[in-house]
C-alpha cells in the first residue's frame, strides 16, 4: 500500500502522516492557527466543524493543493510538503462530483494507473477488484451523466484507491447526496476503508457521519483544535461548550458550584458526579450539559447517591421523529429536550408538568468560559 | 399551453421575413451564377473558376493560412483561457478587453501597425505566413470568447486537483481531462476563424497577398457570373466546413457524454 523508504521503517506507525505545526494565513486573516496532527497507518480521523473552521485548509495543506505559511506535513517520516499533489500519491474525492465527464466509469478508475504507467493486465486486475468492492460491476461502461450521485462518489472513491494510495482524502464526500445515500455510503466508505486499511483523513461538517465512521475525530473552531477523541470521547466528554453544543444535541444549562460535588441548577441543587467537580470554587459560573437520551421524565429519581436530582418543568412540546419522541421542556428560564421512546414518550403530553430527573453521572460540566486552548489538548 | 393562433400566425411571419432576407440575395446570386447569357443557363461559370489555377492556388494558401491560424489561436488562448478560469479569475476582465481590440481598432489601422512592428526577417515579412501576426489577432475574440464559454462551463479546480491527486502533471491533465471535456468549444473557434481566414481581405490586400478573398475581389471587379459563382463555392465550402465540425463535435460529445 505505501512505497516505504528507510525512514518509513523507523517511524512509529503510530504517526504515519503527521501535519506539524501547520497554519495559514491569508494578509491578516488567520484560517488556520498553528495545530499538530498525527494519524496512524490505516486510520480513518475526521475533521470535524462549521464552515469557515479551517477542516478543509487542513485538508488541503496534507493534500499539497495549498501551501502552508507554517510547518511541515510528514508521510512516513519523509517531509512532503516541497512535492506537488501529483506526487505525493494522496487519493482524494471531493465534495463535488469529480468524475472526467469525457470518461467512462472503468477508464475514469483507470486513469491514475494508466498516467503512473502500470500494464494493462496490471490494471485490469486492478479495476476488476475495485469494483467488485465498490458493487459498481454493472457501470463499468456508464458515463458520469448517467450514474446517480452517489454512484459517482462510487466510483470516485474507487479512482482514489486505485493508485494504492498512501493516504485517502475525502472532503466531505456525502454532503451533496440524498440522506439515504448518504448513509449507505458513509458505511461503504467505511467497509472499504477498513478492508483496504488505508489511512483516511475525513472532512465533514455533519457531526453524525464523524461520530459513525471515525477512529478519532477533531473538532475544529476558528482555525483552531477544540478537541480531539474517540468519537465516544467527542460526544460523552467534550472539552469545551462548543463541542458539546456542536456534536449531538445537548441541554446546556448556567449552574453555580456549590462546592462539594454540588451544584445549583435554575434554582435547585443537583448533584454532580462528574470526576474533578470538587475542584470547582464555590460560586464559580459553569456550564451543566446533557444529553436529551439521558433526561428522564416523571417520579424517577436517577441519582445513584439517593440525593435529591430533580428539576420540575412543563411539557411544551412533542415531536415525532421516528425511533424516539422528542419533548422540549421549560424548566425555569431554560428550556431541555428530552428524547424518549413512544410508549414513555406517550404518558407525557404536552401541558404536562414533569419532573426531570438529571442522572449525576451522566452530567457534564464545564466552566463557563471554558475554550480549550492548544496546550490544553493532547496531540495525536 | 397552447399558443395563441394570432401569436403563432405573427410568428409565422416574423420568421418568414427573415428568411426571406437571408436567403432571398442567396437565391438572386445562385441563380446569377448559372446564367449564360439570354436565357441560357449552365455551369459554365462554375467550370470556368474551378479550372482557373489562381483558384486552387488562392484558396489552398488561404486554407493553409487558416489551419496555421488555429493552430497559433489555439496553442496561445486554450492555455491563458485555463490558467485565467482556474487560477487568475481576476484577469479575466484584462483578457476580455484585449480580446476585442481587434473589433475596436480597424484592419487598416492593425495591418499600420503591424507593418511598422515588423521590419523583418525577410523569411517571415516576405512570406504570406507573415498574415498569421495579424490572423490571430483577428480570429482573438472568436477564439478567446467561446474557449472561454466552453471551460466556464467545466468545474475546473475540481478536475485540475482530481487529475493532480492521480499523479496527472498540467501536460496530461489539459490533454487528457480539459481539451476532451471543451471540444466543442475548439471546434467552434477552429470554424470561426477558418471563416475569419477564408474571408479577410484587408490585411492581405494591403500587404500584396494574393489570397482567397483577393482573388474573389479581383474576379468579382472583371467577371460578372463567375464572381457569383464564386462566391456560392466559397458559401458551400464554408458551410460544410460548419456542417463537417458540428457532426464530428456531436458525435463527440455523444461518446465522451460530455454535457
Amino acid at each position: 500500500m505505501s512505497d516505504s523508504g528507510p525512514a518509513d521503517l523507523q517511524r512509529p506507525d503510530s504517526q504515519y502522516l503527521v501535519a506539524e505545526n501547520v497554519s495559514k494565513s491569508y494578509g491578516a486573516t488567520q484560517a488556520l492557527n498553528p495545530l499538530t496532527l498525527s494519524l496512524a497507518r490505516g486510520e480513518l480521523v475526521t475533521l470535524l466543524g462549521p464552515s469557515g473552521c479551517g477542516k478543509t485548509t487542513l485538508l488541503r495543506i496534507v493534500a499539497g493543493f495549498t501551501a502552508p505559511s507554517t510547518g511541515r506535513v510528514l508521510l512516513g517520516g519523509r517531509d512532503v510538503t516541497p512535492l506537488p499533489p501529483a506526487k505525493r500519491r494522496m487519493g482524494m474525492v471531493f465534495q463535488a462530483y469529480s468524475l472526467f465527464p469525457n470518461l467512462n466509469a472503468e477508464d475514469n478508475v483507470r486513469f491514475g494507473l494508466t498516467v503512473r504507467g502500470v500494464s494493462r493486465a496490471e490494471s485490469e486486475k486492478k479495476l476488476g477488484e475495485l469494483f467488485a468492492l465498490i458493487g459498481l460491476e454493472e457501470a463499468r461502461s456508464r458515463y458520469p451523466h448517467q450514474l446517480s450521485g452517489g454512484q459517482q462518489q462510487r466510483i470516485a472513491l474507487a479512482r482514489a484507491l486505485a493508485i494504492e494510495p498512501q493516504v485517502l482524502l475525502l472532503d466531505e464526500p456525502l454532503s451533496a447526496l440524498d440522506a439515504q445515500v448518504r448513509l449507505n455510503l458513509r458505511d461503504e466508505i467505511r467497509r472499504v476503508q477498513q478492508r483496504t486499511g488505508t489511512t483516511t483523513l475525513f472532512v465533514t461538517h455533519d457531526q453524525e457521519e464523524a461520530l459513525a465512521i471515525s477512529d478519532r475525530v477533531v473538532v475544529m473552531q476558528q482555525g483552531r483544535v477544540a478537541q480531539l477523541g474517540t468519537p465516544e470521547d467527542i460526544y460523552r466528554r467534550p472539552a469545551t461548550p462548543f463541542v458539546a453544543e456542536f456534536v449531538g444535541t445537548a441541554n446546556g444549562l448556567d449552574a453555580v458550584a456549590l462546592g462539594g460535588g454540588m451544584v445549583e441548577v435554575a434554582g435547585w441543587t443537583v448533584p454532580i458526579a462528574v470526576e474533578g467537580a470538587r475542584l470547582y470554587a464555590r460560586g464559580e459560573k459553569l456550564r451543566l450539559y446533557l444529553r436529551p437520551e439521558e433526561l428522564q421524565l416523571g417520579e424517577l429519581r436517577l441519582s445513584e447517591s439517593g440525593a435529591e436530582g430533580d428539576l420540575t418543568g412543563q411539557v411544551i412540546d412533542k415531536r415525532f421523529l421516528g425511533s424516539i419522541t422528542r419533548l422540549s421542556v421549560q424548566v425555569g428560564g431554560s428550556t431541555l429536550v428530552a428524547d424518549l421512546q413512544g410508549n414513555e414518550a406517550a404518558a407525557h403530553p404536552v401541558g404536562q408538568q414533569v419532573r426531570v430527573g438529571l442522572s449525576p453521572l451522566a452530567a457534564h460540566v464545564l466552566r463557563a468560559a471554558s475554550t480549550a486552548t492548544q496546550a490544553e489538548l493532547p496531540h495525536a | 399551453m397552447r399558443a395563441n393562433p394570432l401569436t403563432r400566425a405573427g410568428r409565422g411571419v416574423w420568421i418568414g421575413a427573415v428568411a426571406l432576407y437571408f436567403f432571398l440575395p442567396l437565391l438572386a446570386l445562385a441563380v446569377y451564377s448559372f446564367w449564360a447569357g439570354g436565357n441560357r443557363y449552365d455551369l459554365s461559370a462554375y467550370a470556368q473558376i474551378l479550372k482557373d489555377p489562381n483558384f486552387r492556388q488562392t484558396f489552398g494558401l488561404s486554407l493553409t493560412l487558416a489551419a496555421e491560424t488555429i493552430v497559433i489561436s489555439l496553442l496561445l488562448v486554450i492555455p491563458a483561457a485555463f490558467w485565467v478560469n482556474l487560477r487568475a479569475p481576476g484577469l479575466r476582465g484584462l483578457l476580455n478587453l484585449l480580446s476585442v481590440l481587434s473589433f475596436v481598432v480597424p484592419p487598416i489601422v492593425l495591418v499600420g501597425g503591424l507593418t511598422s512592428l515588423f521590419r523583418g526577417p525577410e523569411w517571415f515579412v516576405g512570406t504570406p505566413q507573415f498574415l498569421l501576426a495579424g490572423y490571430v489577432v483577428l480570429a482573438l475574440p472568436y477564439t478567446y470568447r467561446t474557449l472561454d464559454t466552453g471551460l466556464r462551463a467545466l468545474d475546473l479546480q475540481t478536475l485540475s486537483e482530481a487529475a493532480q491527486s492521480l499523479g496527472a502533471g498540467w501536460g496530461t491533465l489539459l490533454w487528457r481531462v480539459i481539451l476532451p471535456n471543451v471540444t466543442s468549444a475548439v471546434l467552434g473557434a477552429a470554424l470561426l476563424t477558418l471563416a475569419i481566414v477564408l474571408g479577410e481581405f484587408t490585411f492581405a490586400n494591403v500587404l500584396l497577398f494574393n489570397t482567397f478573398a483577393v482573388y474573389i475581389n479581383n474576379v468579382g471587379q472583371t467577371q460578372g457570373t463567375p464572381a457569383a459563382a464564386l462566391s456560392i463555392i466559397s458559401l458551400a465550402i464554408t458551410w460544410s466546413a460548419m456542417l463537417g465540425l458540428l457532426r464530428f463535435g456531436k458525435g463527440r460529445v455523444a461518446l465522451g457524454g460530455a454535457k
